[in-house]
């Protein structure tokens, strides 16, 4: 209930234009621009609406002893996501429905029918343009609504865009995707062509730092140091066990 | 997991081998501290721990942890060598072979 009325009250104070935009029928055009802003502008208000409602919730929930009702930790995304895929059929075809596509990406959080048609539409419609470099960072996020599309649709920005600087955009991304599944070798290869295509010297550093991320917690490298307390509450390090093989092990009871 | 884990620490006890855990169980207030000591008497967890919780990060997000239970293989010299191996027979025959190497280190 309580996301309804958060919904409803976000949709009274979102100017009268961007309710009547997504009218696709009535053919007002707006800047395509401005009308982002407005969609982006307005999620960001709801979700800190959401999350101060979120917390209040909680509060409130532990003072009673009570369970915090699961639907309290969905995000508000479902109107936000509607609101963009309007946009992105009413700029249908033109670089101008990329950013909303990256919208549904970026935001989703259980749209999956509105994320599956992104990212079949940026595969289908915008994989040869420009303004899909800016959108590839968001293709690894679907991973579990879209997994196999988005994958498949990154490699190919990845591989084969005409455009270095959009491939590097997505061997990056792709670089960071398989970094966090611990396929070090894939991201290694990635980073190193990376550096092979481009000069700029932002996406080199972010290459970098990819590669270090990558590299840490990578079988063959340094431990990073744990400096903590145990459940005692006493001062150890990990490097205190240095001289002995160690297992670490996280894990609870719970 | 827990009895296995137990049965490696009593049998490597006398050579350069250590068992460190990093508990998510909420052991910061008096409660929780109370139910993680009724447990670790009952299942026999005799190894030490770090407490996750309220290190800045958390263990588990510096060390980039999904999902649990996460096991990290460290040598002697504080480098990873495996990720993850869960297999008893084959924890075993690893771990048997990088303390070997951590004693022959110490020889030198």
């Amino acid at each position: 209930m309580l996301r309804y009325a958060l919904a409803a009250a976000l949709l009274l104070s979102i100017p009268a234009g961007v309710v009547a935009q997504s009218d696709v029928t009535t053919g007002s055009q707006q800047d395509p621009q401005a009308a982002y802003q407005v969609l982006s502008k307005s999620y960001a208000k709801a979700m800190s609406a959401w999350q101060d409602e979120l917390e209040a919730t909680i509060t409130k929930a532990k003072e009673a002893g009570e369970r915090v009702p699961r639907s309290a930790y969905a995000p508000p995304s479902g109107d936000f996501v509607s609101t963009a895929q309007e946009h992105a059929k009413e700029y249908a075809g033109t670089d101008a429905a990329v950013p909303f596509l990256g919208f549904i990406l970026k935001n989703a959080t259980r749209e999956r029918n509105a994320v599956k048609w992104a990212v079949k539409t940026l595969a289908s419609e915008h994989v040869d343009s420009k303004a899909i470099g800016d959108v590839v960072d968001y293709l690894p996020k679907v991973s579990r609504m879209a997994g196999r599309s988005a994958r498949s649709l990154l490699s190919d920005v990845a591989d084969n865009h005409s455009n270095k600087t959009v491939r590097v955009k997505a061997l990056l991304a792709r670089a960071r995707q398989n970094g966090a599944a611990d396929k070090a070798e894939e991201a290694v290869a990635d980073l190193e062509l990376v550096a092979e295509l481009t000069t700029d010297a932002d996406l080199l550093a972010e290459a970098k730092e990819a590669l270090a991320e990558v590299q840490k917690l990578a079988v063959g490298t340094p431990a990073p140091e744990i400096d903590g307390v145990d459940v005692d509450g006493v001062n150890f390090k990990l490097s205190d066990y240095r001289g002995k093989v160690v297992l670490l092990d996280f894990w609870g009871f719970w | 997991m827990i009895p296995h884990e137990r049965s490696l620490v009593d049998k490597w006890k006398d050579r350069p081998f250590a068992l460190l855990g990093v508990n998510s169980d909420n052991t910061s207030t008096d409660k929780g501290m109370a139910l993680y000591k009724e447990k670790q008497k009952e299942m026999g967890v005799t190894w030490r721990s770090f407490r996750n919780e309220g290190n800045t990060p958390n263990i588990s997000d510096d060390w980039r942890v999904r999902g649990w239970p996460t096991l990290y293989y460290i040598d002697h010299e504080g480098v990873i060598k495996h990720k993850n191996i869960r297999g008893e027979a084959e924890m075993e025959t690893v771990l048997e072979e990088m303390i070997g190497a951590a004693e022959a280190a110490a020889k030198k």
